[in-house]
């Protein structure tokens, strides 16, 4: 951000009442998976004060997304069968989740249509990086999932200023992040990025949720939000939710190369998002 | 062309609108559409 982008942010920082934070358990949590040295055990304890994140993160293990044949009804075997990072991914959802609950009971954006665009964003990036054995698969539906949480994150903690956002870029046909600039000043990239670095969330998640309309910006990490920046627009076109536009936004053609991808390899893969992205309903609560 | 597929090409038209010199996307909006239609063909059967 340049100083004029940075002093608009500082003021629209200012204007956010109630500015969410992850629950201190999440954050012991993370610590203790952050930790190489830490065991399935200390996890397990680590969550054992927390049953709804226990019982939330077993529900997810055991849903068709992972499709495992037997029921993993504890954490040790959770953790020992996924993986720390797929668990971690899980709890950071899950958390993620309540924080967006915490804020205005009225929404702007259509949060049914938002977070289908998002599981589909998550979900196509995840296949195309797999079709072209591309970045960890976990990691890009996580980083597509999340790839917006600026807009919802505005839409639930700074309302009344997001709702003209939305009436703006439906009246002038313009892309939300526009519409964004021109009434606060900044992007829901910008508020997504305070937001990564206030929760210290991975630095690949923090790329895509920064960069995703701009992925050469995003150095070592320009793959994965590459993957995020075409999942978005293929998920736009074939309407799957809704984002808060109906547009499409420019094609980064650099990023598109770095991938090798072409339009067929995309036209190919449909049946497979389309599948996935039943199995990955799980991920999205009843009452987001 | 039906009415349900003019309503599929015109949202597609609207959503794709100022990329036309854009190659690439040009070659999604006909894989979109194509896809969309024979959606829409499948699920009125």
């Amino acid at each position: 951000m340049n100083k004029t982008a940075a002093d608009a942010f500082d003021d629209l920082m200012g204007r956010m009442e109630d500015l969410p934070s992850l629950p201190s358990t999440v954050v012991a949590i993370l610590n203790v998976l952050n930790n190489p040295e830490s065991s399935a055990t200390e996890l397990s304890e680590a969550l054992r004060h927390d049953q709804s994140l226990t019982a939330r993160v077993l529900r997810l293990v055991n849903s068709a997304y992972y499709g495992f044949p037997r029921k993993i009804d504890t954490l040790r075997k959770a953790v020992t069968i996924l993986g720390y990072t797929t668990i971690q991914n899980i709890i950071l959802v899950t958390k993620i989740f309540e924080v967006i609950r915490s804020g205005s009971k009225e929404h702007s954006l259509n949060r049914k249509l938002f977070w289908r665009h998002a599981l589909g964003c998550g979900v196509t990036a995840q296949t195309i990086g797999l079709k072209l054995g591309m970045g960890d698969g976990e990691e890009i539906f996580l980083a597509g999932l999340l790839h917006d949480i600026g807009k919802v994150i505005l839409d639930a903690f700074l309302h009344e200023e997001y709702e003209k956002v939305i009436k703006v870029s439906q009246k002038d046909n313009i892309l939300l992040f526009e519409a964004e600039k021109q009434i606060l000043g900044a992007s829901h990239e910008d508020l997504g990025y305070w937001l990564a670095e206030e929760w210290n969330l991975p630095l690949n998640l923090t790329a895509a949720i920064t960069h995703h309309h701009d992925p050469s910006q995003s150095g070592d990490f320009v793959v994965a939000t590459s993957l995020v920046h075409v999942g978005d627009i293929l998920v736009r076109a074939l309407e799957i939710g809704n984002g808060g536009d109906d547009l499409i936004p420019p094609l980064n053609h650099k990023c598109w190369g770095i991938l090798g991808l072409r339009p067929k390899i995309l036209e190919d893969i449909i049946p497979d998002i389309e599948a996935r992205l039943v199995r990955a309903q799980a991920f999205i609560p009843d009452d987001a | 062309m039906t009415e349900k597929e003019k309503e599929i090409r015109d949202s597609i038209e609207r959503r794709f609108k100022g990329h036309e010199n854009d190659e690439i996307l040009m070659a999604l909006k006909e894989i979109a559409t194509s896809h969309l239609i024979n959606q829409m063909r499948k699920n009125d059967e």
